[in-house]
């Protein structure tokens, strides 16, 4: 047997030892399974092109969408202006194309998209950690001791910006709280976690309650309820730079973990004994999915299911392997909370909450992926 | 592979007021296949996962290649012991060299990714273990036999030259289980240290170089070893010569006839 020619140092090394022995492979063998892993990342490929694009289109058509609706032509012609650098007076375009777009649609729809995005990475990262595909950041009561955290600071009269460090605060705390009460449990680890969440989600919920008693009627109160029922119609332009930081660092992180995320999810026994450390790593994710789902829901309040449904569809997509179905769940999750947000601007008058519609969307699809799950 | 030992030195553990293990000292070498036989809760994970720093460190020293274990990073660690589990959660659907891949982990740096020349390790393995049918399968859906060989994979492809194999063959049929011991000797032979436990002891003398006894949290010379796998398992038995260097171990027959009327054993 010949050793192959083009081989790295240390692959040799392996086949060296392979050739001494009776268990001897053929190296036609490697060399025709090594083809095909590779063939298969590059079939891969394929579908992030096909996702990058199917995002596009939404975000494109999105743009036009609205009470003021705007024809594809006049926003190419936007974007040509902007990168040319045009001045705005001088534009061939109606002054409030430019308004609506500037102020209004294009922050709404970059919030839509880096809170559609932060879900669904954050998501794909718990269900990961925790080795089970139903965890999300709502069942781990992160959402709502962020909500709580925030309702409060509504309540104290803080300003917007500082909500987002409250709601922060709020979820780490309540993940924090889980995690060290699941410890005490002698379930088993998950069914530990998952019931310890239903709890401190029950308690920050009556905590919620008892705020909005408390709260204003005439002006807290209604801020409180309907941003907790999730919606971008507040969005500022201000709010594009605010969220921008911490869905770029979760985000970020995440995606530079999306290897060890495989390892992480193999249980703690496995992980260790490749090598993972586990505590430092562990904490590292769990920060970074609190961020995105503190970032999310400081800017667009709660909104449910995009966290669970996501992940699992990246999944179906591309494989499990989170190297492809983080960034998947990224862009599907992007483009999945643009088109919902579509439906809550178009479908009434006044605006449907976001919540309601990511609820009534992502329930029946779960319901669908679960029946068919079990049936495999 | 350089040749080297594995030292136990006075290892002590007990579960909070539960003793497990007293005062254990072993030896270990490389090269060689070692089978680990004890009754249920004579505590054989138990020592495994000390090996592997799974459990909060216990009094008593695990010396290897003259360096104490508990000096090791959780990397340093993972590129010196491989560690093969009985079986795991499968929640995701990895594909099967996604499973295999995942034995890269020690050998590259914290944020970076795998790359081409690892994915021709894991097809090197993979071939070199005969499964590479596998490949593009899914990890949950495979039989709990192939979901073993693509354990060792990954073990394989830690790079470390110290196996241990938790009960490797439960689960496993017949054909399986001994396949998988074959493939365990034949690690031994190319230089690794193997270290696996199991519940049969005639399988164990089938295939280890040798055999370790676990009982009262210590190992027991294998001296007179019938007898002590009898009060071990408590159950009689007997060994029985058979043709060339092999003998059989199995239950004592004579008590079994003594038991149940052997003419009303039907054979179809």
């Amino acid at each position: 047997m010949t050793k192959h020619k083009s081989m790295p140092a240390e692959a040799s090394a392996i086949a060296i030892e392979m050739d001494r022995e009776p268990l001897l492979a053929p190296n036609t063998e490697v060399d025709s399974l090594h083809l095909q892993f590779e063939r298969e990342n590059r079939r891969c490929l394929r579908h992030f092109v096909v996702l990058a694009a199917i995002l596009l289109i939404i975000f494109a058509v999105s743009a036009r969408l609205g009470r003021y609706p705007l024809a594809l032509s006049e926003i190419f012609r936007f974007i040509g202006e902007r990168i040319q650098g045009v001045e705005r007076s001088q534009s061939a375009l109606k002054p409030e194309v430019y308004t609506v777009l500037l102020n209004i649609r294009l922050p709404r729809l970059l919030v839509c998209l880096m809170v559609g995005t932060a879900l669904s990475v954050a998501g794909s990262a718990f269900q990961s950690i925790f080795n089970n595909p139903m965890v999300s950041p709502d069942v781990l009561g992160a959402s709502s001791g962020a909500g709580l955290f925030a309702a409060m600071g509504i309540l104290l009269g803080l300003p917007r910006a500082s909500l987002i460090l409250c709601s922060f605060i709020g979820g780490l705390l309540s993940i924090l709280v889980v995690l060290s009460i699941s410890r005490y449990l002698r379930f088993e680890p998950l069914l530990s976690l998952i019931l310890t969440g239903m709890i401190v989600n029950s308690l920050f919920s009556a905590c919620l309650s008892l705020l909005k008693y408390i709260a204003d009627p005439n002006n807290e109160l209604p801020a409180i309820t309907y941003w907790l029922m999730g919606s971008f119609s507040g969005v500022s332009r201000k709010d594009v730079g605010f969220v921008f930081w911490p869905v770029l660092i979760g985000t970020g992180i995440i995606i530079a973990y999306r290897w060890r995320l495989n390892l992480l999810s193999l249980g703690s026994d496995s992980a260790k004994s490749l090598g993972i450390h586990l505590k430092r790593d562990r904490a590292i994710i769990l920060m970074a999915a609190t961020l995105l789902t503190a970032a999310s829901v400081s800017v667009a309040g709660m909104i449910s299911w995009v966290g669970l449904v996501i992940p699992h569809f990246a999944k179906i997509y591309v494989g499990a392997d989170h190297r492809r179905a983080i960034p998947a769940a990224a862009l599907m999750g992007a483009a999945f909370l643009l088109l919902v947000d579509d439906l809550a601007r178009l479908l009434s008058t006044g605006e449907i909450p976001l919540g309601v519609l990511t609820a009534f969307v992502g329930a029946p699809i779960f319901l669908y992926l679960i029946f068919t799950e079990g049936r495999r | 592979m350089n040749a080297f030992h594995v030292e136990i030195k006075n290892l002590s553990f007990s579960y909070k007021d539960r003793p497990v293990l007293r005062k254990l000292s072993l030896q270990l070498e490389s090269g060689r296949l070692y089978c680990l036989l004890g009754n249920n809760g004579a505590g054989k994970t138990t020592l495994f996962k000390l090996m592997l720093a799974l459990l909060p460190p216990p009094s008593g020293t695990i010396f290897f290649a003259g360096r104490d274990l508990a000096d090791f990073s959780t990397q340093e660690r993972a590129r010196q012991i491989a560690y093969i589990p009985q079986e795991e959660r499968a929640n995701f659907r990895y594909r099967a060299e996604e499973i295999v891949l995942m034995g890269r982990a020690p050998r590259l740096g914290l944020l970076r990714q795998p790359k081409s020349s690892d994915l021709r390790q894991v097809a090197a393995v993979m071939a070199k273990l005969r499964i590479g049918h596998l490949a593009g399968r899914y990890y949950p859906e495979l039989s709990g036999g192939e979901r073993q060989l693509l354990r060792i994979a990954r073990a394989l492809l830690q790079d470390s030259p110290f196996l241990i194999m938790d009960e490797p063959c439960t689960g496993l049929d017949y054909g399986h289980q001994m396949r998988m011991l074959e493939t365990a000797k034949q690690l031994a032979r190319e230089g690794y240290l193997v270290l696996f436990s199991s519940h049969n002891p005639q399988q164990a003398e089938l295939f280890a170089d040798e055999i370790l006894l676990l009982r009262d949290g210590q190992m027991q010379s294998s001296q007179n070893d019938c007898e002590l796998l009898s009060e071990i398992y408590n159950y009689p038995l007997k060994r029985y010569p058979i043709e060339g260097k092999y003998s059989a171990l199995l239950p004592d027959l004579s008590y079994l006839e003594e038991r149940f009327d052997a003419s009303s054993v039907k054979r179809s």
